[in-house]
């Protein structure tokens, strides 16, 4: 009753809205029906790096289209961590149906630069590594691998820029921890894999046996 | 919010249906018990009913309206309102308690005061107290007063400010003007907010001071503490004038900066946002405090708080929505807040940020992949330009004014402010001596090219339009053009109809201006509340403009600047074709200095007389400077400039001789078709002898202005019979010091059943007429009365 009254009053103030299309929602969730119904779920799971791959296999949740566009731009940007919360769902979800999961021993994300950190107040891959986790119920380590260099952001680089700009960015921190392990690896978006590889290329030479990767969505 | 059906903006429709329920509140006075009565069975409608209709729900928002107003502004049967009229203008003792910090300006301070007693008789509420020289009170102190209790007296001229209004609006009923001697302090009691808020805000101020110039400090502490009794009013009109007066007001610019300031400086000490964001609330909420809660800093910083809380909240924010919880929010804390100049343009500034300005920039964005400088710079003109435009009625309504520079005032003055903010900030709070030098040389260049900008562009006269009146029905339906323009042209739905649209708001324009497009014929004859003294304004059918007078010049009362050069403003008058100074009194020429340098004048119109006074003296010098055409009053000069209204001089002729300067007051009379009117001045029996030997009949009119504010030593019973006026008009002060207008003066006008007006009972009296028909109205009295024959 209590949390009717205190809901009811927050919607007159903040009224509910879909992220995906503006339009007002009745509950404070996240898409309307319609947009839910939009999204796409990314099914040929295809990865596009030709030579030099070192991860193992590779899902997504889904297509990226401008709705799922509009989801990540809110998480990572304006901080609405309550959209991590459904992707990490939707990404264990995702992972409970694939072949690899019984392998897995450890999930660690794709770690942000401590200036980056500082900005944004969160590591979005950090927030849907945990999640996932929790949905699945395996070991989640962050700080396993850092990154030391700063980059740019990547969304305006094609292929040969992004891999070269990732480019020996990642240090492992606590190579016992990685000795033997399937570890998969979470991020927010997949668009060329260039982090993803250069990640997984750290983790073997650490010792690690496997890499796998989960993202939210593939571009 | 409605039941069933879901809106992006609840607060839209119940802050709105919140406001019309405020304006009913104030316009018809509900008691408490009423109001509690229509909210409770509106409630009561609801809840026993299942059906939630939509409105009775509005109504419910109304009613809450309506209850809100009438508590804030009841008044218990203790307090100063009920006893007003019997204590009004009496020497009295009283006590109370200061609530204000003490204002001290030239060499005057005024504060508030909490009423605890007066005499021996427990009475509330709250009076303003003016002291004559500088007072060492504080905030708390508990004082003793001996001294007269006066009502602030409504607006009684035309276009006047309402100072009684503006002082109800702060609830404030009564004041006070003392000598230093006549206020006893007895004690004082300390609390939170004085302990607190003042000696911060004093120690801001004092820090302001110690660090800036003199003017440079002023304008500081109007834009960092909401105080503006220091500015110089060249910079305050400069700033005016060139549109940027949102500046000097503590504003969403001003608090939007130092958000921006204060939320990175607390991430870098705390990691979690969410701490630094609730420090950020606390602080911006204690510097409304701080900036003397005048409403532009409550919404601003009810807005960003709003915001900030959305974010820990995690929920989207909506502009809109956020803007009307603001409205409400202080609309609930004081419903008079509605009627607040700052408050209405404040709002509505933000209000067409959101609504109008924000899907235009949407077209902007592409711009700012080219270049950023562009983008910025086609952003703030376009931003500018739009509240320009949409708070024009309101500015042309208060200030009757527009500019144009302020579009490119703001274009430069906007990026300076935003730095002049946070280095202001960081040379107070930083005091490290060697950097500090640094911030405030580079601060003081700045300022000093805001100053130079304001000048140069409020100083340029092509840049603003003066001289601009609306009234309130007009300003609602250019509101409403606006919103009913918005609604057709946002509704994405229809597009094709587009030229349809177009045309019916301009049928709209056409139907709402029409009545001000049609040329009225008449003439009008103003007789304006200055006082005991003169000033007549006669308007002719064919616009030509004649000032008779101009009323007094006190220390602190300049009538020519305070009652008649608003009043010709606001009348559009930006030439006066005569101007008549019926003779050298003080109470008649006072205000004409403030006049003449104001408005363009053709023709002065003077009597040949030699009158030893600084003012008269220093008046005539600047009339021959400013090679203003000189006429001397003479019987035989006819005004032949105004027809079809013909304008004679009866008294004095030019040899004329006397001690007695009021006998040398120039008699005007006029005539237009059948009406027919006589102007005295403060002409004597004597000359009224010398009138009616000379021109025997010829005196009859059908209106007279007294002459000598109803002095006993005019007006005599023989020359009312000879002028048979129907109606009079007496030009005179409240609490005459003379006893004017003496009683058998008014006996002789009744006791010949002529209608009296005079301007200490009616205010200001207007006559208009169209040469067959007479109609009068009186402002302070709101007499309306026609008369089909003359």
């Amino acid at each position: 009753m209590k949390k009717i009254i205190i809901d009811s009053f927050l919607n007159l103030l903040f009224p509910p809205i879909c992220f995906g299309c503006d339009k007002r929602l009745k509950k404070d969730e996240i898409l309307c029906k319609e947009c839910q119904s939009k999204l796409i779920y990314y099914q040929n799971d295809k990865i596009y790096l030709k030579d030099n791959v070192y991860f193992t296999d590779y899902i997504s949740v889904f297509s990226y289209n401008s709705i799922v566009q509009n989801l990540i731009h809110n998480f990572k940007y304006n901080g609405f961590k309550k959209i991590g919360k459904f992707l990490g769902k939707e990404m264990a979800k995702k992972i409970m149906q694939s072949k690899f999961l019984p392998q897995i021993n450890l999930i660690i994300s794709v770690p942000l630069h401590r200036i980056k950190m500082r900005e944004r107040g969160f590591n979005q891959s950090d927030i849907l590594g945990k999640s996932v986790a929790q949905n699945v119920h395996l070991p989640y380590k962050k700080n396993i691998i850092v990154r030391t260099r700063y980059t740019e952001t990547q969304t305006k680089l094609d292929i040969k820029a992004r891999q070269k700009n990732v480019e020996n960015a990642f240090i492992v921190k606590n190579i016992g921890l990685l000795k033997n392990k399937n570890v998969l690896i979470i991020d927010d978006v997949f668009t060329t894999g260039s982090t993803i590889n250069e990640i997984s290329k750290v983790i073997l030479s650490a010792g690690g046996k496997r890499v796998y990767a989960l993202t939210s969505a593939h571009a | 919010m409605p039941a069933k059906s879901y809106t992006k903006y609840p607060f839209l429709y119940l802050t709105t249906f919140f406001i019309v329920g405020i304006i009913i509140g104030k316009f018809i006075h509900f008691s408490i018990l009423q109001s509690i009565i229509i909210f409770i069975s509106l409630s009561a409608i609801i809840l026993i009913t299942k059906y939630r209709f939509i409105i009775v729900i509005f109504l419910l928002y109304i009613s809450s309206g309506i209850f809100i107003f009438t508590v804030h502004n009841h008044n218990s049967a203790k307090h100063i309102d009920n006893y007003l009229h019997i204590i009004s203008g009496r020497q009295l003792n009283f006590s109370g308690s200061v609530i204000s910090e003490p204002v001290y300006c030239k060499g005057k301070t005024k504060f508030s005061l909490s009423l605890d007693k007066i005499e021996n008789y427990k009475i509330t509420g709250k009076i303003l107290i003016f002291v004559k020289q500088r007072v060492n009170v504080i905030y708390g102190d508990k004082i003793e007063c001996f001294g007269r209790l006066n009502k602030p007296y409504p607006n009684s001229n035309p276009y006047s400010f309402n100072y009684k209004e503006y002082l109800e609006n702060k609830g404030i009923y009564a004041f006070s003007s003392l000598y230093p001697y006549q206020i006893k302090i007895v004690g004082h009691k300390k609390n939170l907010y004085s302990s607190v808020i003042i000696s911060s805000r004093k120690w801001l101020r004092n820090r302001i001071i110690s660090l800036y110039k003199e003017n440079q400090a002023s304008f500081l502490r109007a834009i960092l503490l909401g105080e503006k009794q220091a500015l110089a009013p060249d910079i305050k009109q400069a700033f005016s004038n060139s549109g940027l007066s949102h500046i000097l007001a503590v504003s969403g610019l001003h608090t939007g900066i130092i958000s921006l300031i204060l939320l990175p400086l607390f991430t870098i000490f705390f990691r979690n946002k969410n701490i630094a964001r609730i420090l950020t609330i606390l602080i911006l909420t204690y510097y409304i405090f701080i900036a003397n809660s005048v409403p532009s800093v409550q919404r601003a910083v009810i807005m960003i708080n709003l915001l900030l809380l959305s974010q820990i909240l995690e929920r989207k924010t909506n502009p809109l929505n956020t803007l009307f919880v603001a409205a409400f929010i202080i609309l609930t804390i004081n419903p008079n807040q509605l009627f607040n100049i700052g408050f209405q343009l404040s709002f509505l500034a933000v209000l067409s940020i959101i609504t109008v300005y924000k899907p235009i920039s949407y077209y902007l964005l592409p711009i700012r992949e080219k270049s950023s400088l562009l983008y910025w710079t086609i952003t703030l003109l376009t931003m500018t330009s739009i509240i320009q435009i949409l708070l024009a009625p309101l500015t042309i309504y208060y200030f009757n004014q527009i500019s144009f520079g302020g579009i490119i005032a703001n274009l430069f003055s906007i990026p300076l402010i935003g730095t002049i903010i946070p280095l202001s900030l960081l040379s107070i709070f930083l005091p490290i001596n060697f950097l500090n030098s640094f911030y405030i040389s580079a601060n003081e260049f700045l300022l000093f090219l805001l100053f130079k900008i304001s000048h140069f562009i409020g100083d340029n006269h092509i840049l603003f339009m003066q001289y601009l009146h609306f009234n309130i029905g007009q300003v609602l339906s250019i509101f409403l053009i606006f919103i009913i323009s918005y609604l057709l042209l946002s509704n994405k739905q229809v597009k094709r109809k587009l030229l349809v649209r177009f045309l019916s708001i301009i049928i709209l324009c056409v139907i709402i201006f029409s009545p001000d497009l049609i040329y009225k014929r008449e003439l009008e004859l103003a007789i304006l509340d200055v006082g005991t003294g003169d000033s007549i304004f006669l308007q002719t059918t064919n616009k030509k403009n004649i000032l008779i007078d101009c009323g007094d010049k006190r220390q602190n009362m300049d009538y020519g600047e305070k009652v008649v050069f608003p009043f010709l403003r606001n009348k559009k008058v930006k030439r006066l074709d005569l101007l008549v100074l019926t003779h050298p009194h003080s109470d008649h020429i006072g205000g004409a200095e403030y006049i003449i340098d104001n408005i363009k004048v053709k023709y002065v119109l003077i009597p040949r007389c030699k009158y030893d006074s600084n003012l008269y003296k220093n008046l005539l010098d600047k009339i021959a400077k400013k090679n203003i055409s000189l006429i001397l009053a003479d019987t035989c000069i006819v005004l032949q400039d105004f027809q079809p209204l013909k304008l004679k001089v009866l008294s004095p002729y030019i040899e004329y001789f006397d001690d007695n300067i009021n006998n040398y007051s120039v008699v005007l009379k006029g005539e237009y078709k059948k009406l027919s009117f006589l102007l005295m001045g403060d002409l004597e029996q004597e000359r009224e002898q010398w009138l009616i030997n000379t021109y025997g009949d010829k005196l009859d009119v059908d209106l007279i202005k007294i002459g000598h504010h109803g002095s006993n030593t005019s007006t005599t019973q023989e020359f009312l019979e000879n002028t048979r006026p129907e109606y009079s008009a007496i030009s005179v002060g409240r609490y005459d010091k003379f006893g004017f207008p003496h009683q058998e003066v008014i006996k002789r006008i009744e006791g010949q059943g002529i209608k009296l007006f005079r301007t200490d009972i009616d205010g200001a009296i207007i006559f208009f007429s169209d040469g067959e028909k007479l109609r009068v109205k009186t402002i302070l009295s709101k007499k309306n009365i026609s008369d089909d024959s003359i």
